[in-house]
This record gives C-alpha cells, sequence and structure tokens, in this order.
C-alpha cells in the first residue's frame, strides 16, 4: 500500500484528521479582487497562499489543500491560460514549500462547471482527460494526495476520481455538495453517491460546501451505516444570509466547533471548513475534536447497487424483482428502435416496469449485426438520465461490458461471468476496475452443468477467482440457472436445490424466472407458483415480468414443477385446454344511470357506447338528456366550483359529455328548440398571446350548456375579430390573454367594435386578468370555464 | 463572462406543483383511483417529451441611475423595477430556458383531441420551465459562493410592471437564445411557447461577520 495511504488510514483509527478551512474567503479578505483567475493570482502574489497555508497549519490542520479548485482546462480557458499542468505544478510546489513535511498536502481539484453525459453534453472521456492534465500537474509538485471536492454530478465526481487512480495510487478523498432537499443539484442521493463511490476505489467520501453543518450532519447520519470507508465533512461556516443588504455568514467559531463534535461523533473521520471559515474556526474545531475517539466504518463491506439518484440495498431475507422487458429478443419493435437508436420504448419500458414493481432493470440489447458495444453505451446513457432504477448490465460482449461500466454514472450489477476462461481473462481487468457486482453463472465453458455438485463445483471456482481479486460474498449474485421443464422435468427442483444451497452459504441469488415455463400453457401460472417454490429457499432476485411477483398457490401447478408422479399429465390435460377464469358478474345499474356516471368520471371512451344500448333499449334521447346527462355536468361544474374536482376531471367530463351529445344529435327530435334556448357566442385569444389552452376549455364547456360556438383561434388580430363580428353578430364575444403584454389588445378590441357600432356583450379571462381590469375595458371577467358558462347564460337572460 | 448553456437540466418531478396548476386542492379534491392513473400516465408521457434546456450570462452593472441599468455601451435598460431590484448589485444574471419543442407540439395536437391530455402537458411543461430557472439559481449560488457572492432571492421576466416586454429581444440576442431552439416573434413571444427568460442580481456578500 501507498506510503501517505498507509499512515491515513492508521491514522484515522486514533483521531480526528483535521483539513482547512476556506481559501477563497481568506483570500478575499487580503484583497484578492473579484473577477479574476484565482489560481494565477495565487502564483502572482505566492506569498498571501503561502500565509494562508501557513495560517491553516499553525491552526493545527493535518492537511491542507492546494489552491488549484478551479485549474482544470475548462476554468482556466475563461481566463486565456492553457499551461494546466505548469500552473498545477507551481501551485503545489509552494503549498508543498509551506507545509515544510508538517502537514500533508492534497492536490485540490474542483469541478470543471460542465455536465457530462447523460446530464451535460461533456463527454464522459474528455472529462477523464480534463482532470487527468490537473492530476498530472499536482502530481510534479509533489502531493501527498488528492481531493476531489465541491462537485454536484456523480458522473463528474467519477471522471475525476478514475482520472486519478488512472495515473496514481494515491490517497483520494472525494466530496460532494448538496442541496438542502438533501441531494446534489443533479438530483443524486447521498447514499447512491457513497454506493458508486465506494465501489469505485475513493479512500474516504464526503460532503463539503453549499450548506451549513447542520444539513451535513443530518447526511452523514444517512450515509454512515453504509460507509465502508471514512466520512468527510467540511461545511461552511452556516448558510449565507442577507443582512442589511449585504450578504454574510456568521457562524462564530466556538458555534462552528460545536457543530464539528457532533459531525465527529455522528462518524466524520476528516473535519474542516469551507466557505466563510478561517484558521480561528480550524483552531476551535481541532479542540472540540481531538480527544474523541473516532468513529471507525462501521462495515466492511456492502452488498449494494445505485442508479445515479437512488440505491438498491440488498438484504438476506428481502426479495426484488428485476424487470426482465429490455431485451430485444423476439421483439421486433424495440429490435427495430433500438437498430436506429431510438430509445422512446426503452424509457417507457423502463417507467413501466418501474410502475408494475420492478427495482432493478435488465438491459440487454444483443441484436445479430449490431455493434453491441456502441448501442449498449448508448443504450446505459439514456436510461441512466430517465429511470431511478438502478441496472443489470446483461452482455456476454467483454468490450460493450468494458465501455458500460465506465460510462454508468453508478455501481450496476453484471449479468453475468461464467467459468470461460478467455473471456475471463477479458473480464477480470473490467471487474477489478470498475468493482460492479457480478452474477455467476454456473456454466463451463459454454456447457449447462449435467447436475446439482457440477452447479456447486463450477461456482466454487468462479468465487475462489474472483476472491483472488477482492471480491467477497457482498459483491456476488449467484445465478440459479433456471431451465425449461419442458426440457427436463428435474429443471425446477435442481433449480430450487441448488438456491437452498447458496442461501446457506450465504450468498445472494438470482433467476430467469420465465425459463421454468418456456414452451408450456399457463405460462403466468407456472411463473408465478415457481416463483413462490424459490422465494422460499431464500431467492434474492428474480429477473421477471413484475406482474409475475403475486401469490399464486396452486397443488397440480406444484406437483408439477416438482414432478410428482402423474402429475405431467393432469397439468397438460387442464391447462393445455383452459381458457380465461369466467368474470365476475357485474352490479346491476340502470343504463341511464351508468350514463349518467360515465359523465361524472369522465369516462370518455365508454359514453357512446352506453348510450348506444340506450338507445337500442328504445329510451326516449331527450329523457337521457334531460334527466341525465345535463344534471351530471352540473353535477361536475358544481364539483370543480367547489374544487371536489381539478382541471383534468372538469375537461375529461365536458368531453364525454360533448362525445355524447355529439352522438344524440341527429336523435333529437326538439333539437331546434333547444339551440333556440342559448345564444351564439364568438371566442378568440388575441393578438400576441399563443396561449389558448383556457379559452380551449371555456368553448368546450360552453358547447356542453348548448352554445353555439364560433372559435377564432389564437393570435387573432383586432381587424380579424370585428370583421367576425360584423359577418356573425354574436350574443358574446369572449376574449382570452394570458399576458400582461397582450391582455392591452382586448381594450383595443372592445374600443373598435363600439366605433364601429358593435354591441355584442364583451366577456374576457386568461392568467392576468381580474374583474377590476374587466370593468375598466368594458367587459365581464370569468376567472374560469365554469363561472364563464355562468356568465353566459347571465348575459343571455339580459 | 461567457454563456453557459445547460444541455441537459435535470430536475426532479415537481409533482405538487403540477397538480396545484391544474387545480387540485389538497384535501378538497377528489380524484378516483381511474382518474389518477389516467392523469399520472399523461405526466409521464409529457415527461419523456420534455427536453429541458437552458443558458445564463453574467453581465456586470456599470452604473445605476435612477431606473436605468447600464451594463455596456450597447446594453442598457429603462425600469424602476428592474433598478430597484439589482440596487445592491455587482453584476445581473440573465437566464433563458426552454422545455423543447416536443411538448409544445403534443400539447397543441391534442387540444382539438383530447383537452385533458393536452392541459396535463400544458402544466407540466410550465411547471417544469419554471422549476429550470430554480435550478439555474441553485447552480450559481454554489458557483457564486467561491466568488464570495450569492444571488437575490426575487427574479424578474421583461413584460412584468415597467420592465418592458421590448427588452425581450435584448434578452434574447445577449443569451443567443437560438443556440437552444428558441425563436422570437415580432410581438415578443418565445417559441416554442414553454419557453421563458429571467433576470435576477448577483450580490457581493462580506467575509465573517459576527452575530452579537
Amino acid at each position: 500500500m501507498e506510503k501517505i495511504k498507509k499512515y491515513l488510514n492508521e491514522l484515522i483509527k486514533k483521531r480526528i484528521v483535521i483539513l482547512d478551512g476556506a481559501t477563497g474567503t481568506q483570500l478575499y479578505k487580503k484583497g484578492m479582487p473579484s473577477g479574476i483567475c484565482v489560481e494565477k493570482w495565487c502564483l502572482e502574489n505566492s506569498s498571501v497562499i503561502s500565509q494562508i497555508h501557513a495560517s491553516y497549519i499553525e491552526a493545527g490542520c493535518d492537511i491542507i489543500y492546494t489552491s488549484t479548485f478551479g485549474a482544470n482546462r475548462i476554468k482556466l480557458s475563461e481566463y486565456g491560460i492553457s499551461d494546466v499542468v505548469n500552473l498545477n505544478a507551481q501551485l503545489a510546489t509552494l503549498a508543498k514549500k509551506t507545509a515544510d513535511k508538517r502537514v500533508l498536502v492534497a492536490g485540490d481539484i474542483g469541478p470543471t462547471g460542465k455536465f457530462i453525459q447523460p446530464f451535460g453534453d461533456l463527454s464522459f472521456e474528455e472529462a477523464v482527460n480534463i482532470f487527468k492534465e490537473q492530476v498530472k500537474g499536482l502530481l510534479l509538485g509533489g502531493v501527498d494526495l488528492f481531493v476531489v471536492e465541491t462537485i454536484m454530478d456523480i458522473q463528474e465526481a467519477r471522471a475525476a476520481l478514475l482520472a486519478i487512480k488512472e495515473l496514481s495510487d494515491k490517497f483520494v478523498m472525494v466530496t460532494m455538495t448538496f442541496e438542502k432537499s438533501g441531494r446534489t443539484l443533479e438530483g443524486n442521493h447521498p447514499l447512491s453517491c457513497l454506493i458508486t463511490l465506494q465501489s469505485l476505489g475513493a479512500d474516504a467520501f464526503g460532503f463539503n460546501c453549499s450548506t451549513g453543518p447542520e444539513s451535513i450532519l443530518k447526511i452523514i447520519k444517512i450515509v454512515k451505516p453504509f460507509a465502508t470507508l471514512p466520512i468527510v465533512a467540511k461545511p461552511n461556516a452556516g448558510l449565507p444570509r442577507i443582512y442589511e443588504n449585504e450578504s454574510i455568514f456568521d457562524m462564530r467559531e466556538e458555534v462552528f466547533a460545536k457543530w464539528a463534535k457532533k459531525l465527529a461523533l455522528a462518524g466524520a473521520n476528516f473535519i474542516g471548513g469551507c466557505c466563510g471559515t478561517g484558521p480561528e474556526h480550524i483552531k476551535y474545531l481541532k479542540n472540540s475534536v481531538i480527544n474523541l475517539t473516532p468513529k471507525k466504518p462501521l462495515l466492511e463491506k456492502l452488498a449494494a447497487l445505485s442508479s445515479a439518484t437512488s440505491y438498491f440495498i440488498f438484504k438476506k431475507n428481502k426479495f426484488s424483482i428485476v424487470g426482465e422487458k429490455i431485451n430485444p429478443s423476439g421483439k421486433k419493435e424495440l429490435q427495430e428502435k433500438l437498430k436506429n437508436f431510438d430509445f422512446s420504448l426503452v424509457r417507457t419500458l423502463a417507467k413501466e416496469q418501474k410502475e408494475k414493481g420492478a427495482q432493478l432493470l435488465d438491459v440487454n440489447v444483443s441484436i445479430p449485426q449490431v455493434d453491441e458495444k456502441i448501442l449498449l453505451g448508448k443504450t446505459i446513457l439514456n436510461l441512466s438520465a430517465v429511470t431511478d432504477l438502478p441496472l443489470v448490465i446483461d452482455s456476454s460482449n467483454p468490450d460493450a461490458l468494458g465501455l458500460a461500466l465506465r460510462i454508468y454514472p453508478a455501481r450496476a450489477l453484471l449479468n453475468s461471468i461464467s467459468l470461460e476462461p478467455k473471456k475471463l481473462a477479458k473480464l477480470f481487468p473490467l471487474i477489478k476496475k470498475y468493482r460492479p457486482m457480478c452474477v455467476l453463472l454456473p456454466v463451463w465453458k459454454k456447457r449447462l452443468p449435467k447436475s446439482l455438485n457440477e452447479r456447486k463445483r463450477i461456482i466454487k471456482t468462479l468465487i475462489k477467482k474472483l476472491k483472488k481479486i477482492g471480491y467477497s460474498k457482498e459483491d456476488l449474485v449467484i445465478d440459479g440457472l433456471v431451465l425449461s421443464i419442458s426440457v427436463d422435468k428435474q429443471a425446477a427442483i435442481n433449480t430450487l436445490k441448488f438456491i437452498k444451497w447458496c442461501h446457506k452459504l450465504g450468498y445472494f441469488t438470482i433467476i430467469g424466472l420465465s425459463n421454468v415455463s418456456f414452451g408450456l400453457p399457463a405460462r403466468h401460472i407456472l411463473n408465478k407458483v415457481f416463483l413462490r417454490l424459490a422465494k422460499r429457499q431464500g431467492l434474492t432476485l428474480a429477473i421477471a415480468d413484475p406482474e409475475d411477483n403475486k401469490y399464486m398457490k396452486n397443488k397440480l401447478v406444484q406437483d408439477f414443477l416438482l414432478n410428482k408422479p402423474k402429475a405431467f399429465q393432469k397439468f397438460l390435460q387442464i391447462y393445455a385446454k383452459r381458457k380465461e377464469a369466467p368474470k365476475i358478474k357485474p352490479k346491476i345499474i340502470s343504463i341511464e344511470q351508468k350514463i349518467y356516471n360515465s359523465i361524472i368520471d369522465g369516462d370518455r371512451d365508454g359514453i357512446i357506447r352506453l348510450l348506444k344500448i340506450a338507445l337500442e333499449r328504445k329510451i326516449n334521447p331527450l329523457f337521457i338528456l334531460n334527466n341525465y346527462m345535463i344534471p351530471a355536468i352540473i353535477k361536475v361544474g358544481e364539483l370543480f366550483e367547489k374544487k371536489e374536482y381539478f382541471l383534468p376531471q372538469l375537461i375529461a367530463s365536458a368531453e364525454t359529455m360533448k362525445k355524447g351529445l355529439n352522438y344524440l344529435n341527429p336523435y333529437l327530435k326538439t333539437k331546434k328548440d333547444l339551440k333556440e334556448k342559448k345564444g351564439l357566442i364568438l371566442l378568440a385569444t388575441v393578438e400576441g398571446d399563443v396561449h389558448d389552452i383556457g379559452k380551449n376549455i371555456v368553448a368546450l364547456l360552453l358547447e356542453n350548456y348548448g352554445f353555439k360556438i364560433i372559435d377564432l383561434g389564437k393570435d387573432v388580430s383586432c381587424k380579424r375579430i370585428i370583421s367576425n363580428i360584423k359577418r356573425y353578430n354574436p350574443d358574446i364575444v369572449g376574449l382570452s390573454a394570458l399576458m400582461t403584454t397582450t391582455m392591452t389588445n382586448m381594450a383595443k378590441i372592445i374600443l373598435e367594435a363600439k366605433k364601429e357600432g358593435l354591441n355584442p356583450k364583451f366577456m374576457v379571462g386568461g392568467a392576468v386578468l381580474n374583474e377590476l381590469y374587466a370593468k375598466s375595458i368594458g367587459a365581464e371577467y370569468a376567472k374560469d370555464g365554469v363561472e364563464a358558462v355562468k356568465l353566459a347564460n347571465s348575459l343571455i337572460k339580459k | 463572462m461567457s454563456l453557459k448553456f445547460f444541455n441537459s437540466i435535470n430536475i426532479p418531478i415537481p409533482q405538487n406543483q403540477i397538480y396545484k396548476r391544474l387545480g387540485y386542492c389538497k384535501g378538497i379534491t377528489k380524484i378516483s383511483k381511474k382518474q389518477k392513473q389516467i392523469i399520472e400516465s399523461y405526466k409521464s408521457e409529457a415527461i419523456l417529451l420534455l427536453k429541458l434546456q437552458g443558458v445564463a450570462l453574467r453581465l456586470p452593472i456599470i452604473r445605476r441611475i435612477d431606473d436605468i441599468v447600464v451594463l455596456s455601451d450597447k446594453i442598457s435598460f429603462k425600469s424602476r423595477l428592474l433598478s430597484n431590484l439589482v440596487k445592491n448589485c455587482s453584476e445581473i444574471l440573465f437566464m433563458g430556458v426552454t422545455a423543447g419543442k416536443k411538448i409544445v407540439e403534443a400539447i397543441y395536437k391534442y387540444e382539438k383531441t383530447d383537452l385533458v391530455r393536452s392541459a396535463v402537458y400544458d402544466a407540466v411543461a410550465s411547471e417544469y420551465t419554471d422549476a429550470c430557472f430554480d435550478w439555474i439559481c441553485n447552480y450559481y449560488k454554489q458557483e457564486l459562493l467561491r466568488e464570495n457572492k450569492t444571488l437575490l432571492s426575487k427574479r424578474i421576466s421583461c413584460g412584468f410592471s415597467d420592465f418592458s416586454i421590448q427588452y425581450q429581444r435584448v434578452i434574447f440576442e445577449i443569451l443567443q437564445l437560438e443556440r437552444i431552439k428558441i425563436s422570437l416573434t415580432d410581438t415578443y413571444m418565445l417559441v416554442p411557447e414553454k419557453s421563458a427568460t429571467a433576470v435576477t442580481g448577483i450580490i457581493k456578500m462580506q467575509t465573517v461577520k459576527r452575530k452579537n
């Protein structure tokens, strides 16, 4: 082990390690102007930065950070600086000189300011290369360890960590910055970050900046029980607040030190200060924590997976479903879309499986004659940005797996490793580097094991090999290898026995559930019953349709699966011919009531069928309209006014009513009379305004209540409105506007109409309007569709 | 300062805000399981259609006299509202965001055939657009901490009060909004519809000030 790494790993067992405080705060305090390149200014004013380093050493810290937070290619280019390596080397040398072997110097790496794919446009490899330049310079300057800090995107943290690890084996701390919500700006959860970074080889993980110690304390309490590495805390001196028109940090040193003690007691092993802190804060901090016994990491290993925003922790008796549907095998539509790099269906499948209860997603994009490496890479990036479920990367192509593991912004489950020497030689370096959890498949040189004992032998050999590269039980999941019972009647029994054996040894297990029923009838019943049996043996995961995770007990199917005498014949006799179970008899409700309910419920798809039945039964259409449909829509209006219904319900009911009315119209003998009761309304969204959804809702409701509507659309000029008033002579003109800048056009229209001697009644509406404004321009105001109906009714009566 | 483009803004679903925009009142509005499923499925469809992008630019304030804020020889704003907002600020942060073209096309498409879907899509797009501003502000707050600066908590858009809508063209140009596929109409409307701009102030922080 590298010397400093060994030293620090020993030191954290003895006491809290003290980090320095803010550099920026001190630089501004010492007169550094704003709007300049901080790193360049530090070189040009080396005595100032040396004084700051020295003041922190004097305050008692163990580690100082180089002043290279923004010394990466992207940030330096804003100031026209291109010699990244040299600048980092010089600033590191400066810190080392000041440290003079009294304390350690951490090469400080901050964010690039860009977001990395899949969350931004910077490619992952470009990001790694940018960080590598900085790492090279810091190594030249002789830093003792590295700190990657103030990161808000897990993918950037991964890029920086990999850049360091590809050039050095020094101790690396990674600290990220979390919002008040407890997540990073990119939505990363602290536990998902911990799982990702500790598996990728960070030596310490923690939190800095953004919020004060109180928020960081909360996050430490979340992550500490799952951490296998030491925790870092470098909070600000509270949160900046506005005071007498100035924004300030105002946490006093004594208060900061009290919080530091709480952080240590919660499990922080490295503590320092970020924005707003100074040497005095560090001095007080040290005094408050130096005699505390540090809390070591509570775990040696953690069986866990992550996505960018969430995580999955394995527990001994916990069972979960791995969604199986992102697999093009036998799915033509998915194949076609994937070939064209169209990921819309993949995203939909991810969403649907999550909604149905999947907790992980299996991703297999193997299609003949398609470059799996490119396709898998793109699929992984797409999925990472849209789903919070951790991924199970399912491929037999080592190149594709290599890329997927490199760019996946989290810790995946690799599916799978079998005992194939050539493939193992390619996979082991990848596994060693990216440390995914791995599924072990009991297959030897592509041959299926003939017996239970052979399965066990293959798995034992694989485990032995993986232990040599540091893998343990917590990193592995054993595949139960489910074969179809139609091919081998002992298949289910063998798998169940094998799962039991793995479970007894303390290993997690997984099966591809649907294989068991391949080629048989009643597959979902078989799958469900088999899953129940497998869970009883301690099964951890099943790659399956989430629908199959429903409890089903069926003696005959169970006997069939367990190869009991005569069960095979009986099963086929019953299930080969069986159709769907009879439906439960619905409650008897009159057809008229159903029509009423369909409007109340907004059942747009059902209304026509119901009306058809009613007419076939010779029920008078006018009777249906007057006694059921109109009362229903009036009831909906009441519910909306009482806020028991909200907009989507109101619109759905109105659309149902409209559909029903359109269908009934030819049958209504008194249609003419009905129309005569109501008036004609001209509607328009005024010029300059393209927001017309509100106006469309009003039109729909008015039509429901029997008004004749002429809708001129959106962005309608004054001239066009006036000419249509002349043409149609409406009873009411309804105008809509959503913006303060366009609502003034309403006044122009009303004025113009008056000038032309046109006297329709005007009603107006829209988000920015109110009654006062409406009155001032000579119109009536309706705040929503239901009010517009009431207003229209009253205006017509007048 | 250079323009900063955010090509893929990733924010949690503003669930409560979407429902609130649609008129949902907690504890009062009653939705059946089926209705909820439909609304949720429309919401999910809408989210898949979003392409949230943003751009921001910091510009120093050269001078501020009464209601005039001068940023350069070519850029100045006459607005009491803006001038008051940035009275203690050293810089202004301009922001532009969009929910993208696809979602707006879908809103229009369903306006005539499925108004419920259209209304849900509209609410989703509007709330995500608003949330993008919060996201960009949080990003800058973090960046600015290192410079001993922070953002004001309030932001405004042109078209409000005396901050004329005509400044939309100035903001459009300085943010180069066409680079995130936003265009501007003659009446200063941003297209696609679910696009918006906003401005806020950047204020310097004092170092450490003691609380008594």
